[in-house]
């Protein structure tokens, strides 16, 4: 029978691996005001006001969250950066916020800091198949909240939210070590029927005083084997 | 060729009338998942203290074949109901009033997504128990 606690870990493993803006592997350099390059563009890089980013391959690698102004040689960080002189093959990435409020654990935001929530919807299950040991299908959700500074604009939220749902798919199979394969939802059989919806993401909406929220929804199935 | 003809004509009226109830029945059902919970979606229902939220989601039928269900925000008597999205998205937002609808014994958040997500087991299910 299906594992939910499989599935949300599984879920949540890909959902680490979120990178949705980076510099790649570049010459960079640290400034009293944030990061500078001499070439390339942070702008073009798709690097957004209210952003979290992590640098990679500096003395500081603490995360930042990028204040206004950005230009294509300039990315301001609020509070500024330990100075450092440019160096190859660093790189500076907007990946998933590494403040998470995972289900169940004691998390509280901290103002000023982008964060993530999950939500795992077990969802409902139905015998599919005819007969003893026929396919029993779940239909799960995962609902991802990603919350981000006000008033600084759409590029943030957007882009993080945009990362997140070419991180899955519609038609995407997860192998689960159970050997079940769980899909994300939106893709269509041979005979043009689908599951349910393809992932799919609510406006940006202004809530807890601080921050404000886009909401991913991954409709996901999966199929097991019935035990009698 | 009457006879054949006239009994063309009655399956076609059966065929319509029948597609009439699953459409109707569906919409209804899809409704009543959203507001009341469903074992065919999952879905929770919406949370129930003064009944605000719940009274706040209509039917329509805007067209022969078109049904809108929608979370107007105004419940019945007229009380604005701000909480309606966080409620959905389960957000800790500002707009949750202290006491309800956190202090619900019934229903839940992403009553609306389950039966989007559950849609078509719904369809399935009215369309089985319509008589043919």
């Amino acid at each position: 029978m299906t594992s939910h606690e499989e599935i949300l870990l599984a879920l949540r493993a890909r959902l680490v691996t979120l990178s949705a803006v980076t510099t790649g592997a570049t010459d960079l350099s640290a400034t009293s005001t944030g990061y500078a390059r001499a070439a390339g563009s942070f702008l073009t890089d798709g690097f957004a006001e209210g952003m979290e980013v992590t640098p990679t391959g500096f003395t500081q690698t603490a995360t930042g969250v990028v204040a206004a102004n950005i230009t294509a040689l300039a990315l301001p960080i609020t509070g500024g950066r330990t100075v450092q002189a440019v160096g190859a093959g660093r790189s500076i990435a907007c990946l998933l916020p590494t403040a998470r409020a995972w289900e169940n654990r004691h998390f509280v935001p901290v103002a000023g800091a982008p964060w993530v929530e999950e939500d795992y919807l077990p969802g409902p299950v139905a015998q599919v198949t005819v007969g003893p040991l026929g396919d029993v299908e779940t239909l799960p959700q995962y609902v991802v909240k990603l919350y981000g500074l006000p008033k600084t604009g759409t590029g943030a939220l957007y882009r993080l939210a945009d990362a997140l749902l070419l991180l899955f798919p519609p038609r995407l199979a997860i192998t689960l070590t159970s050997g079940d394969v769980l899909r994300v939802c939106g893709g269509r059989n041979s005979a043009g029927e689908s599951a349910g919806p393809a992932p799919y993401r609510s406006q940006l909406m202004q809530d807890a005083a601080g921050f404000a929220v886009v909401v991913v929804t991954i409709p996901l199935r999966v199929r097991s084997r019935n035990t009698i | 060729m009457a006879i054949f003809v006239a009994g063309l004509q009655r399956f076609r009226v059966k065929v319509g009338n029948r597609s009439r109830a699953v459409f109707t029945n569906v919409a209804s059902a899809a409704k009543h998942s959203w507001t009341d919970g469903s074992p065919i979606t999952a879905s929770p229902g919406v949370p129930v203290v003064t009944a605000n939220l719940k009274g706040s989601i209509q039917l329509t039928f805007p067209g022969p074949w078109l049904a809108h269900i929608m979370a107007t925000g105004i419940a019945p008597d007229g009380t604005p109901v701000g909480y309606a999205r966080d409620i959905e998205y389960n957000l800790r937002g500002a707009n949750i009033p202290a006491g309800p609808p956190h202090g619900s014994t019934v229903g839940g958040p992403h009553a609306m997504a389950l039966t989007v997500g559950g849609f078509r087991r719904l369809v399935a299910a009215i369309n089985a128990e319509t008589p043919r």
